[in-house]
């Protein structure tokens, strides 16, 4: 401390002031510390809990790493666990007023050392490489979990007045009925298209977006040329699409058939009959529409789909298929 | 050597921040993360599972815990609250379906009991679609001004151009740099 009081000779004044306000304000708050802290009882109460929970929590991870519970019971307890780590680290913090220096180390060095142990008992309770804990009859219990997200809300959120959802629109098309609709060229060039409540419709697109929003569609036709990100497809019945994105992400939707080229992967949720053949869109001027979008045009993942709602690796998911080569449609007689 | 100082040294020994990232499926998650780590965005597929990654940062160490939005895998996310010492939490400007979804979801969870204390950075992400929401816009439809319990920020972004990205973190390790690794 004293050999700094020098350099503080070219400090300014205020800065001065400020410091010695804080050293006071610390200097006050150890006081009040060691005041309330440090009785023996206290600190023998809390060595008394502290290991109590603690061979609680380590009783409970030998258990699970032994096999003694049951595997569908894993979720639960390692949530409990956690919750009970979280406690024994808040009441840690609390006591740390009043504990003395090598109590606060040893606690918290065996504090880090379950949270150690915790974690590795987690990674390996999980399924390898997919994801989740239920993988057996992940198909219908999915489902139910994700109605019970949209009931679970509790309360109105406050929206703002001006908040409509027609209101801020990007372009495409809404709540079209039985019409042939074309867009084309800058109308599409990096823009974020979205096609909502269409029934019985021939939508084409010739254009390089940068992103498709596809909802709410029936008994439709949707072609689209090139998109430089993700086409996001929800709701969609009885439709042909066919796209060429970077993601394709296909959810709650039935009976469709998807031509497409996709360069990273797709994936769908929440649905079933969806069919899989390779893009196959031609019109003048794809190539540059490709270019733009920087696509690439020799990576085709088309047929290799993962499905949320099926993650058995042994298994291929019964909510797909390959569509027969004698199925596909060769020529979109796109009229232009 | 007082209490104080044997605890801050022990945090500042470490100075490891871990960040949990959330939103929506399709809000750019994994794309952000792939960019601040330089890695090529245009093969990134939709996330399975999580992705973790350990990012050194002025000096932190930052632990992001990327995990999948789909609606089959939100009831997971709990699985992740453990520590986090942030929350980014992505939003889509341009998928102004879903910004009530989004809301919804952000609000239930920072009613988490084991999220209390983390703090929040929300990217509205994708500002380099003509038809995306301002930051303003969705701070709005997200209702953020109601977040009492949570230090909070909305920062434009996007993962296609890199804006902002660093700015929203930096802000983060900063508040949360703040909080525990100082205690005076
Ligand atoms: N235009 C635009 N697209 C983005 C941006 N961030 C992500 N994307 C695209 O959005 C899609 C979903 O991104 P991803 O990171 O997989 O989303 P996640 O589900 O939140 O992890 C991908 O096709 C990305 O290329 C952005 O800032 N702007
Ligand atoms: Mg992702």
């Amino acid at each position: 401390m004293d050999d700094m009081s020098n350099n503080y000779k070219q400090v300014p004044e205020s800065i001065l002031k400020r410091n010695a306000e804080r050293q006071q304000l610390i200097d006050k708050r150890k006081e009040e510390k060691l005041e309330i802290g440090g009785t023996q009882q206290q600190i023998d109460y809390f060595m008394e809990t502290f290991s109590k929970k603690r061979n609680y929590i380590n009783d409970t991870l030998s258990s699970i790493e032994n096999g003694a519970v049951d595997k569908q019971n894993f979720a639960d307890m390692l949530d409990k666990l956690s919750k009970e780590l979280q406690l024994l680290n808040r009441f840690f913090s609390t006591a740390t007023v009043y504990l003395r220096v090598y109590d606060i180390r040893k606690c918290k060095q065996l504090l880090d050392d379950m949270q150690l142990r915790f974690q590795q008992v987690e990674e390996s309770s999980l399924p390898k490489k997919k994801f989740g804990f239920k993988s057996k009859t992940y198909h219908k219990v999915l489902e139910k979990e994700s109605e019970v997200i949209k009931c679970e809300v509790d309360g109105e959120l406050k929206r703002p007045d001006w908040w409509k959802n027609e209101d801020h629109c990007s372009p495409g098309f809404r709540s079209r009925r039985d019409e042939t609709l074309k867009m084309s060229g800058n109308e599409l060039a990096g823009k974020d298209i979205e096609i909502s409540d269409i029934d019985n419709c021939t939508i084409t697109l010739i254009g390089s977006p940068s992103t498709l929003h596809v909802t709410g569609i029936r008994r439709s036709r949707i072609l689209c040329g090139p998109v430089a990100t993700s086409v996001f497809v929800e709701n969609c019945t009885d439709c042909t699409l066919v796209f060429a994105c970077q993601q394709l992400r296909i959810h709650s939707t039935e009976n469709a058939r998807f031509y497409m080229h996709v360069t990273s992967r797709a994936i769908i949720e929440d649905s079933v009959g969806i069919g899989f053949a390779p893009y196959n869109l031609h019109y003048e001027g794809i190539d540059e529409h490709f270019k733009q979008s920087a696509l690439d045009h020799s990576r085709n993942n088309w047929n290799a789909i993962d499905d949320f709602n099926w993650l058995a690796s042994d298994t291929p998911s019964p909510n797909w298929s390959i569509i027969e080569e004698a199925d596909r449609v060769a020529d979109w007689n796109l009229e232009l | 050597m007082g209490l104080l100082t044997v605890l801050k040294k022990m945090k500042q020994k470490e100075k490891e921040i871990r960040i949990l990232m959330l939103g929506l499926d399709n809000a750019g998650k994994t794309t952000i993360l792939k960019r601040f780590n330089g890695e090529p965005i245009d093969t990134i597929s939709p996330t399975l599972g999580f992705n973790i990654k350990t990012l050194e940062h002025r000096g932190y160490k930052l632990n992001v815990w990327d995990v999948g939005g789909q609606k089959s895998l939100r009831s997971y996310w709990r699985n992740y609250f453990e520590s986090t010492d942030g929350l980014i939490w992505v939003v889509d400007g341009a998928d102004k379906r879903r910004l009530h979804d989004c809301g919804d979801e952000l609000h239930k969870l920072l009613q988490e009991e084991r999220l209390a204390g983390a703090t929040l950075l929300v990217f509205a992400n994708k500002q380099d679609l003509p038809g995306a929401l301002s930051a303003e816009e969705i701070r709005d439809v997200l209702n953020l001004d109601s977040i009492k319990t949570h230090h909070w920020i909305i920062i434009k972004s996007s993962a296609v151009t890199s804006e902002n990205l660093l700015t929203g973190v930096d802000w983060l390790i900063d508040d949360i740099a703040a909080r525990i690794f100082t205690l005076d």
